[in-house]
């Protein structure tokens, strides 16, 4: 097809997977990825490259002002982007040593796990023992509530830092925000009360992207007549699925999603597996 | 306090979707000028190769993007993007400087280095 119908098409799908991708909380990249590999045939890398493209633009300049406002925790964020830009680093390099067809069957993989992830029912968190390294680097903060700042802890942050230090791996290896796995481990290992961990998330989310994004560009996986159109339509269709989530019953919604979710993710599997790419 | 206040917060913000905006708009003028030149082209992208090395390194990029060359153009909208986070952490690291907290100051600076590191390191 010619540049300017693969751009078209492109800008639209994209469009659409920005605002889905906003509209369940998976992000843009779990979406994206696979709808370029899979049904325009992009080559991974050029996919994973426009993807993490994307993610930068809708971390960065979604209007995270009035819902992140006093929740997010940007002391544990920076504390925890050490060790999850490093990671990232270390997967952007780790994707130029797995082949096309690898990287497809981890993206399904991960996919479908993430999808598993952000579903899990929200059962409260045992309380435990607050981190003393957490008191001594001053984490501990207050999130507010209608009757006012309510105090939080922060509990095991080595274990925390090295799962951060896993979600920087996938997201420097498959150009996805990983943010399901960064609230995974806010949430359940270090205990922060659940919007704090998500707005943190979304805090850190560009950082982690950015530290990738050097190594994808220099290997060439950020392809401009890709990336164009990918970008141009993301970024609008996320930042219109932020604005209806507010709004929208999403129940049954990410029923379906998540069972699309899953068919993309065995998609993607059999498409490695068999040597696509 | 682990919370950042929410005038530092508002100020990042501001300054981020700023930078959005410049790159999204030089990305969009480098996609009207692609078009424009090879918008009737046959293209595909299903099968991987690095492109030029105008195309992948930030310096070249900067160069080539002031002759309009228009994936230089795009290219160089994606780098105003992709040093967006990295303004972020300057700015963190400057408030964490002025407020003394130089453990914290620190941390920053080290995620900083990683990423220009990502960015400018070739190897």
């Amino acid at each position: 097809m010619t540049l300017l119908q693969f751009t078209l098409l492109t800008l639209v799908a994209s469009l659409a997977a920005g605002f889905l991708g906003a509209l369940t909380g998976l992000g843009g990249g779990v979406v994206l990825t696979p709808l370029l590999t899979l049904v325009f045939g992009v080559d991974i890398h050029y996919a994973i490259g426009a993807s993490l493209v994307a993610i930068i633009a809708t971390s960065s300049g979604a209007a995270s002002g009035f819902v992140s406002q006093g929740f997010t925790n940007i002391r544990v964020g920076m504390l925890l982007e050490v060790p999850t830009t490093l990671g990232a680093l270390g997967g952007a390099f780790l994707a130029s040593y797995l082949g096309a067809g690898w990287l497809a069957t981890v993206f399904g993989v991960v996919l479908i796990l993430a999808m598993l992830a952000s579903n899990r029912p929200v059962r409260p968190v045992a309380p435990g023992p607050p981190d003393p390294l957490s008191i001594r680097l001053k984490l501990p903060s207050t999130y507010p509530t209608p009757a006012g700042p309510e105090p939080y802890q922060v509990a095991r942050v080595p274990l925390g830092a090295g799962v951060m230090m896993g979600a920087g791996v996938l997201s420097g290896l498959l150009g996805i925000g990983a943010g399901a796995f960064k609230v995974l481990a806010m949430d359940q290992i270090m205990r922060l009360p659940f919007k704090v961990s998500t707005t943190t998330s979304n805090f850190m989310i560009g950082v982690t992207a950015a530290a990738s994004a050097g190594v994808y560009l220099s290997r060439g996986y950020i392809e401009p007549a890709v990336v164009m159109a990918v970008l141009l339509g993301a970024l609008p269709g996320s930042l219109l699925g932020a604005r209806v989530l507010v709004r929208a019953a999403n129940r049954r919604l990410r029923l379906v999603f998540s069972v699309v979710i899953v068919l993309v993710g065995v998609q993607m599997i059999i498409k490695g597996v068999t040597g696509g790419g | 306090m682990g919370s950042a206040p929410a005038t530092l917060e508002e100020r990042i913000g501001r300054l981020l979707r700023a930078m959005v905006a410049a790159a999204v708009a030089v990305v969009a003028l480098g996609a009207v000028l692609y078009l424009i030149r090879h918008g009737a082209e046959t293209v595909s992208f299903s099968t991987f190769a690095p492109g030029p090395l105008e195309l992948r390194d930030p310096i070249r990029i900067v160069a080539a993007a002031f002759t309009l060359d228009p994936p230089a153009v795009i290219q160089f909208g994606i780098l105003i993007l992709l040093l967006t986070p990295v303004a972020r952490v300057i700015l963190c690291a400057v408030t964490y400087a002025r407020s003394r907290d130089l453990a914290f100051a620190g941390l920053t600076a080290a995620v900083l280095a990683v990423l220009l590191f990502s960015l400018f390191w070739r190897g």
